[in-house]
């Protein structure tokens, strides 16, 4: 049966980011779609631009650069838009079988 | 020479044959109508434009003509042709002028695109552009209007082109469109200003569109750097509020204002974000217009 190992941005997509004070808005190219996201946002995008990771990988690297534990309101709202981030088709899991 | 210093008879017969051709801007026109409406609309409207030579490129040709047949003359209409393709279907031939407006709109939304282009009013002062992104029924065009009277040169009250090459807006100066009670208010505080006629029953209702004073007209060559983006919003009774609003929220709302924001792409938006580096953004909710007016002048002293 196949399972999970973590997150991975959409080979297919494109992004431009540009940052004012604590909020981004990142264009996604290749469908045009432009979006405005916080600052935890911003960053749970950054982190798998920058490498695959896991939900538990994702929050405990989210919640280090907060200097926070990473309690569950963190863990919701990495859930939520984890989900959020599907939908748009920008990240895909990382299916092992 | 200018379009206004053919003689009416001349311009007539131009128009009929081998058509009219002016530059509004960066653009160059050629339109071509037999109906008396549309002669009388460009003469005095577009009376200090710029002809186009004999033989010189045209970036539109429009062809504005009254339907054969029937519809000739019982109930008569208009359909116009870009290129000899039509672009709307037909409409009542008192329509003619709104109809031609629309469709220059359409041609430079639809091809310009080394422009982000914007639905948007832009005025400018002192080489400072405020760009006025607004849905149908805010009182941009009305605010728009009112601030060419005002000391602010006109660029566009409807379409704002953002060059993705160097940042800059680039004018227009085409006539203002006006609806319903905005024709009278602007009537009333200016009494100057000079109207075309008016057309009755179209889908926004009566139309009458607003020409440009002439030295502004003459400047349709002069960009201007995006220096603020306010969203105006008319409300009866309410007091001014001209509130602060973020980057972010404002280029998000403004790229959803833009015609080709997809066909732009990341050069769009790389320029869009450029341009809002450079600006203040705010929310305006006003229900007088001299208090409008004195709160863009604020906003110019500010940079000053």
């Amino acid at each position: 049966m196949a399972t999970s190992d973590g997150w991975r941005v959409n080979p297919v997509v494109e992004f431009h980011w540009r940052t004012w004070d604590d909020e981004s808005v990142v264009l996604e190219a290749r469908s045009g779609q432009i979006f405005r996201l916080d600052a935890l946002g911003a960053a749970l995008m950054a982190c798998l631009e920058d490498a695959p990771a896991t939900e538990e990988q994702l929050v405990a690297t989210l919640a280090a650069d907060l200097g926070t534990e990473p309690d569950p309101p963190l863990r919701e709202s990495v859930a939520a838009m984890l989900a959020a981030f599907r939908q748009f088709g920008w990240i895909e899991p990382i299916i092992s079988r | 020479m200018n379009l206004g210093e053919l003689a009416a008879a001349s311009s007539a017969r131009r128009l009929r044959s081998q058509g009219l051709a002016f530059r509004t801007g960066r653009f160059a026109f050629r339109i071509r109508s037999d109906v008396p409406a549309v002669h009388r609309g460009l003469h005095l409207l577009y009376a200090e434009h710029p002809l186009v030579g004999d033989g010189e490129f045209c970036d539109f040709t429009l062809d504005l003509r009254f339907r054969r047949g029937l519809r000739r003359w019982i109930r008569p209409q208009v359909q116009l042709f870009h290129d000899h393709a039509a672009l709307f279907e037909p409409m009542p031939a008192g329509h003619a002028m709104p109809l031609l407006e629309w469709s220059m709109n359409w041609c430079i939304s639809a091809t310009a695109h080394d422009h982000l282009v914007m639905h948007a009013a832009v005025l400018e002062r002192d080489g400072d552009a405020v760009v006025l992104p607004a849905p149908p029924g805010s009182g941009k065009s009305t605010l728009c209007a009112a601030l060419m009277f005002a000391g602010w040169r006109l660029l566009s009250d409807e379409l704002a082109l953002l060059s993705l090459a160097d940042g800059r807006l680039w004018p227009l100066a085409r006539p203002v469109s006006l609806k319903n009670r905005s024709i009278d208010v602007i009537r009333s505080a200016v009494p100057s200003a000079v109207f075309g006629e008016a057309s009755h029953d179209t889908a926004k209702g009566t139309i009458a569109h607003l020409k440009v004073p002439g030295d502004q007209v003459m400047r349709a060559d002069e960009p201007a750097s995006p220096r603020w983006i306010v969203f105006p919003k008319w409300t009866e009774g309410v007091p001014l509020e001209l509130a602060p609003r973020s980057r972010s929220s404002t280029l998000v709302q403004v790229s959803r204002n833009a015609f080709n924001v997809g066909v732009a792409g990341r050069e769009g938006f790389a320029a869009l974000a450029g341009a809002l580096d450079r600006c203040d953004c705010y929310d305006l909710r006003y229900s007088s217009l001299p208090d409008a007016i004195a709160a863009f002048d604020r906003l110019a002293e500010g940079a000053a």
